[in-house]
């Protein structure tokens, strides 16, 4: 009669989570098949006495120990990295503190590897051949997966290769503050486990190589309505005879792990990405009247009262001498009020004037962060009379250029953004706060999706509103931190 | 721990079932239930915790124990003849003489009938606890000060009678080895004792984790815990290999 050997889950302890019963359930030793789910204190796994079984019931412990329990749809919503890139790069951790315990991680190979390699390289598939030759490193099966991508791509197998030794190095790097395998909760944005924050910091990395940014992806097409979704298209998918048979290619790697790098750490021993503070909306009387709409604009018509384009008459055959008004699309302007941007209440009256029919805010918070952060200046034609009190530092920059987002009704509708790109998190200075490339790269992220146009000071910022009231396509700009910070991570320049 | 509950202190660092029994005897409660897995301490509890300067007496019950464990009797002596002997029930109610002692009685659960019955009317309240001793046909009545601790290892109160129920109005679930048992163990293992003492199916007695203790230093990890753990032996090894490794 065979043993059946299970697991003890019940054994492990975490700072964020309770000990308890477990239910443990079987399984055969195949991909996909074990789970662990920390919530519900559930494992599945293998309980034969093979040595593979007992490294995927290490790995399952593992998860047990370190994965994130109820927070881990909390770490998902910072946006920070995508579920796909903390999921795959999660599983690296997890191989890696089951590798530095003892247990023989080449094990952990089913086979499939190799034809799963080649598979993807046909596709044609960049993103999802990053993130399996991401997962699959530190265990047996990668290297059959970069076999795999190899003898389709040679190009795209030596950089996934380069790929994975770079993800190898920087676990190495965090194994080394000491914080990997924590499940503290971190106090600077109150979710556990601590040691997900290497996951985190780690996944945002990851896809920046997955999806690396295409180069026209800041162009503007001013007053088109299409999705943003749409307007980037399918990548085409080529798949030819190349010399190594058929679906051989020899396209290049999309991203190179030696120019879209890491970002390091805060500080040495905290291992862990900054966060914004939580926006607080906070409400002003908005008594005074904002006429007029940003972007409106006027054209001949051939209806009309006064006939203002006389000379149309002689000129345009569908004789349209009169003027039509277009109503424009209004839009949204977000004003940086920190320290560094040193603008008075004149100044933000200034622009807030300069927007009509606009919506129009300010943001700056402090380190306590409970006071409203965000203060609504115009709204719906109307807009305040006078400015209350500010904080004085940025600390929810990310979170005010989401919500500024979220308040277009349309898709073509203008956002500007007048600020210096000094973006920090909540607090100031060390690992609670100040600029960190992260955070920058959130904000360039939203900037980029979204079409948003940014102004470095008043000045800047009333000459991109006259040019928006009159119909003109702004120039774009981009703060100068932001563009080192894009070329150090992504090895191209920004804009 | 007797001095700390006599002077109605009880520590900070004890686990709250622990708390909740220190509070209940030092506040004079004098039935009370204490249920759960076993290998927590319970009976070291009501052996050692709260006012037992009158004594204490163990009573383990079983399918084949009689009433003479409860009540007593004669035995010969060694001039040919028959006395009496006090069953540990009547013992506790007579304490030292002057107060009635403590009487701690494990298993309950696991008594036939006949002693079910008895020892229902041995943890009686005082008003209608009497027993006549056929010895010399005296009534003896519990003394001040008598108490009773009864330890079952039961996970639910519902399994008990309701008779037995009514008498110990207080029932307090220990899920967590005493802080002072764990100190006979090294540093390291305290935190696996303490966490599979309540883990279901898979627990593990505090008293294994002193086998494997003492075995492992002379014998090593490995070997100690194919003695001790048996088939849970690679599980054990491994948990604590992947618990440790950031530490």
């Amino acid at each position: 009669m065979k043993t059946e050997i299970r697991p003890l889950p019940e054994m492990l302890g975490r700072k964020d989570k309770d000990a308890g019963a477990w239910q443990v359930d079987t399984c055969a030793p195949v991909r996909g098949k074990p789970m662990t789910n920390v919530v519900t204190k559930h494992m599945v796994v293998p309980v034969g006495d093979e040595q593979v079984d007992r490294v995927i019931r290490a790995h399952e412990m593992a998860h047990a120990r370190f994965s994130p329990a109820d927070d881990f749809g909390k770490w998902i919503e910072r946006k920070i990295a995508t579920e796909n890139a903390l999921t795959v790069v999660e599983e690296v951790r997890v191989n890696f503190l089951i590798k530095k315990a003892g247990f023989d991680v080449s094990l952990l190979a089913d086979g499939s590897e190799l034809t799963t390699g080649m598979r993807v390289a046909e596709q044609d598939d960049w993103a999802s051949a990053v993130y399996t030759a991401v997962g699959y490193s530190v265990c047996g099966g990668g290297k059959d997966f970069l076999t795999g991508v190899r003898r389709v791509n040679r190009a795209w197998g030596l950089t996934l290769r380069d790929i994975v030794k770079a993800v190898e190095k920087e676990f190495v790097k965090a194994f080394k503050t000491g914080t990997l395998g924590s499940t503290e909760v971190d106090p600077r944005n109150g979710l556990a486990p601590f040691g997900f924050s290497h996951t985190e910091r780690i996944a945002e990395w990851v896809d920046r190589l997955a999806n690396p940014p295409q180069d026209d992806e800041d162009e503007t097409e001013d007053g088109d309505n299409k999705n943003d979704e749409t307007e980037k298209g399918e990548p085409k998918k080529e798949t030819k005879a190349g010399d190594k048979g058929v679906g051989a290619t020899d396209k290049p790697a999309k991203a190179d792990p030696k120019k879209v790098k890491p970002t390091e750490p805060t500080r040495k021993g905290d291992g862990a990405i900054p966060t914004w503070g939580k926006l607080i909306v906070g409400t002003l009387p908005l008594t005074r009247k904002a006429h007029g709409g940003l972007g409106r604009k006027r054209t001949a018509s051939n209806i009309g009262r006064n006939p203002r384009r006389i000379g149309n008459a002689l000129v345009d055959p569908e004789k349209r001498v009169f003027d039509r008004y277009k109503k424009g699309n209004g839009g949204i302007v977000l004003i940086d009020g920190s320290g560094s941007m040193s603008l008075n209440n004149k100044d933000i009256l200034d622009l807030t004037v300069a927007s009509p029919g606009c919506t129009v805010a300010v943001y700056s918070a402090d380190r306590t962060n409970v006071n409203p952060n965000l203060l609504v200046l115009a709204k719906d034609g109307k807009m305040v009379d006078k400015l209350p009190e500010r904080n004085g530092g940025n600390g929810v920059d990310g979170e005010a250029i989401r919500w500024a987002i979220k308040q277009r009704k349309r898709s073509s509708t203008p956002i500007v953004w007048i600020t210096d790109g000094k973006v920090h998190g909540l607090g100031s200075g060390g690992a609670y706060g100040g600029y960190h490339d992260i955070l920058a790269m959130d904000c360039i992220k939203e900037v980029l999706k979204n079409k948003v146009f940014m102004a470095n000071n008043v000045q800047d910022g009333l000459a991109l509103l006259k040019q928006l009231s009159l119909g003109k396509k702004p120039n774009r700009w981009y703060p100068r931190c932001w563009q080192d910070t894009y070329k150090q991570l992504n090895g191209k320049r920004l804009g | 721990m007797t001095q700390q509950a006599t002077e109605g202190k009880v520590r900070n660092d004890l686990p709250q079932c622990w708390k909740d029994v220190e509070n209940a005897l030092n506040a004079g409660i004098d039935r009370l239930i204490l249920f759960g897995p076993p290998g927590t301490g319970k009976t070291f509890a009501g052996l050692n915790y709260g006012d037992i300067t009158a004594g204490a007496w163990r009573l383990i019950c079983t399918e084949d124990m009689s009433n003479a464990q409860v009540e007593g009797h004669y035995k010969m002596n060694g001039e040919g003849g028959w006395s009496w002997t006090d069953g540990k029930a009547v013992s506790a109610w007579k304490g030292d003489g002057l107060r009635g002692g403590r009487l701690v009685i494990d298993e309950i659960d696991k008594a036939g009938a006949d002693v079910f019955a008895t020892l229902l009317a041995f943890t009686d309240s005082p008003e209608s606890a009497k027993w006549e001793s056929p010895d010399n046909g005296r009534t003896i009545t519990p003394k001040d000060g008598f108490s009773v601790v009864m330890t079952t290892n039961i996970e639910t109160m519902e399994e008990l009678p309701e008779a037995l129920k009514d008498r110990f109005p207080v029932a307090i679930r220990i899920n967590q080895p005493h802080p002072d048992a764990l100190l006979a163990l090294s540093a390291d293992l305290r935190e696996y004792a303490v966490r599979m003492a309540d883990a279901g199916e898979r627990r593990i007695s505090l008293r294994t984790f002193y086998a494997f203790d003492h075995l492992r230093k002379t014998l090593g990890d490995a070997d100690s815990a194919r003695m001790v753990f048996g088939k849970q032996a690679e599980s054990v090894l491994d948990a604590i290999a992947i618990n440790k490794v950031t530490v």
